[in-house]
């Protein structure tokens, strides 16, 4: 079992050494005869393994070769050597290498195994190694200058966009400011504004007032004049003191719609859940004499439902829109007015007002301007300013609220308003 | 309060003082009217100032009347002084009579203690209603004693 094992080392080990591409030869003896030559090292002496093999080593090297030397040095110490010889016949410099260590037999030296390597092959490749390196010096060196211009470009754009960062909180900041400017801009004009609207309010005030005092006077002293000098007048001048009179009064009933139309346009309005009827009784009692003097037949028909309004806006639209109603009238016809409130029914939420008469009426041509300021269709026959509606529309329109107009000149007119009805809990 | 009893009005418009003269005449409104022109006036009259200091001539007034727009001091001006005086300024019954409407002004008068608040009409039979309306609110009203007061 050991016999075979030491076998199969030995065929092994011849194995490697023929397959070896190092060239490895075995001598035996002070004379270094050849014994063994693998195909490498005939093919480096070019020659057959026949013709090396029984022949000393001496005789198939070169003279002056120092490997016999050599070898005798390793025969006689016992010792391995190597060295390295240059042979200098070629163009390129070739480098031998040897490496011979001693073969021992029962303790005692009987041979010796050379190697032997050109390594001219090796400096070829070193030199090759050498480029490849220098080459990846290179590469390297420029990868790193790739490196660093990547790292100083990266740099560049982070302080870029650093930079960038701080010029965007900068106009962000300044951006801040111009809204804080803005705001304050904003105030100021509004403050500006209240202050303007005010003056406004103010001087339409005192224009009324101031301009009233003399009214007053001219109403007033006119009035006595054709009440109690009258009889001492001729007839001439009794008609001109009476149009003296009638024109101040007209001037004055100018003067106070006009003030109740800028009150209307300008006062502070906030709605709260309003009961139609009290209001509804309230105007029509203002309006008492009128009636009377008229013996207009008013209709109120209930129920009333509670609406979102102003009072004091509310009833000065439904006073006007009645008043409107006594007096567009044809003469010598008895006014019959009807007031009344219905769920509005396009308008889901809102409760809609009538106030129904059977007037002079409206021609449809007429019926859309009939809402504006000193628009007077009748300046002849009927007495007004021409304010009266145009209050009735702003004083809806502030309480959230639309309106209209049915009317023919047939049947009378049929005006409407819608408020919006209020919560009941 | 009786017919002998002085009313004051307080008003710059000599073509008001005309007319409202002229009103309380057509409505049978007796009672004598001692005038003052401004605020500064009023208070001198009623403090009893200066040419003002005879109070049998010039008694203190059962009911005033009061402009509010006047030069010198303005009717508020005298309500705000009524209203710092004890209790004989403070009991006279005041009513402004005035052109303004306006709510800001009507706030204040009551603010400041006003009794009542008219607004001059410009028709002069409106203005005669209104002091016969006014006369006759006078005739139903029980007032605290004035000049008995002073004797006191």
């Amino acid at each position: 079992m050991a016999e075979k094992q030491t076998n199969d080392w030995s065929s092994l080990c011849l194995a490697f050494t023929e397959h070896a591409p190092l060239p490895m030869a075995t001598v035996e003896g002070a004379t270094h005869i050849v014994r063994y030559a693998n195909p490498a090292f005939c093919s480096l002496m070019s020659k057959p393994a026949e013709q090396l093999i029984g022949r000393p080593l001496s005789e198939l090297l070169p003279e002056k070769d120092q490997c016999v030397s050599l070898l005798d040095r390793v025969f006689r110490t016992g010792k391995p050597e190597s060295h390295t010889e240059q042979e200098q016949s070629k163009p390129h410099p070739i480098f031998w290498s040897y490496t011979m260590w001693p073969v021992l037999a029962d303790e005692r030296l009987v041979g010796v195994i050379i190697q032997v390597t050109e390594t001219a092959k090796f400096h070829g490749k070193t030199v090759a190694m050498n480029e490849a390196l220098m080459l990846g010096a290179v590469r390297q060196h420029e990868l790193v200058e790739a490196g660093e211009r990547l790292n100083a470009r990266l740099e560049q754009e982070i302080t870029e966009r650093k930079q960038a960062e701080k010029e965007l909180q900068k106009a962000k900041a300044a951006l801040a400011d111009e809204a804080v400017l803005l705001e304050r801009l904003v105030a100021e004009r509004t403050a500006e504004l209240t202050s303007t609207n005010k003056q406004l309010e103010a001087f339409v005030y005192s224009i009324a007032h101031d301009l009233r005092a003399p009214l007053r006077a001219m109403q007033g002293f006119s009035e006595t004049l054709v009440n109690d000098e009258g009889p001492a007048l001729s007839e001439a001048g009794q008609d001109y003191v009476k149009r003296i009179r009638d024109s101040a009064r007209y001037m004055d009933a100018l003067l106070s719609d006009l003030l109740a139309f800028a009150s209307i346009t300008q006062q502070r309005i906030e709605l709260a859940p309003t009961n139609l009827q009290p209001i509804v009784e309230a105007v029509l009692s203002r309006l008492e004499k009128d009636i009377a003097e008229k013996h207009a037949l008013v209709e109120t028909t209930g129920p009333w439902p509670v609406v979102m309004a102003h009072a004091p806006t509310l009833s000065q639209v439904l006073f006007n829109l009645l008043s409107n109603a006594l007096k567009f009238v044809r003469p010598g016809v008895q006014p019959q007015i009807r007031v009344r409130a219905e769920e509005a029914l396009v308008q889901p939420g809102f409760v809609r007002v009538w106030v129904e008469d059977n007037g002079i009426g409206i021609a449809p041509e007429h019926q859309e301007q009939i809402f504006r300021l000193f628009l007077r269709l009748h300046r002849d026959a009927y007495e007004g300013t021409g304010v009266g509606l145009a209050i009735v529309q702003k004083g809806v329109e502030r309480m959230g609220g639309s309106l209209g107009v049915e009317s023919s000149t047939e049947r009378g007119s049929r005006f409407w308003f819608d408020l919006r009805k209020a919560e009941q809990h | 309060m009786t017919e002998q009893q002085t009313i004051l009005l307080v008003d710059d418009s000599e073509n008001d003082l005309v007319l409202m003269k002229t009103a309380f005449r057509k409505a049978d409104f007796t009672t004598p009217l001692q005038i003052v022109h401004n605020g500064e006036e009023a208070i001198a009259y009623l403090s009893g100032q200066g040419q003002y200091s005879n109070r049998i001539q010039f008694p203190l007034p059962a009911v005033i009347l009061l402009d509010l727009n006047m030069p010198m001091k303005n009717g508020f001006d005298v309500l705000d002084w009524l209203r710092s005086k004890p209790a004989l300024h403070k009991r006279i019954p005041t009513i402004v009579l005035t052109a303004s409407a306006r709510p800001e002004d009507v706030e204040r008068a009551f603010d400041l203690g006003a009794n009542s608040y008219l607004v001059k009409p410009g028709a002069l039979e409106d203005l005669i209603a209104m002091i016969r309306c006014l006369r006759d609110w006078l005739r139903i009203n029980h007032f605290p004693p004035l000049n008995q007061y002073v004797k006191k």
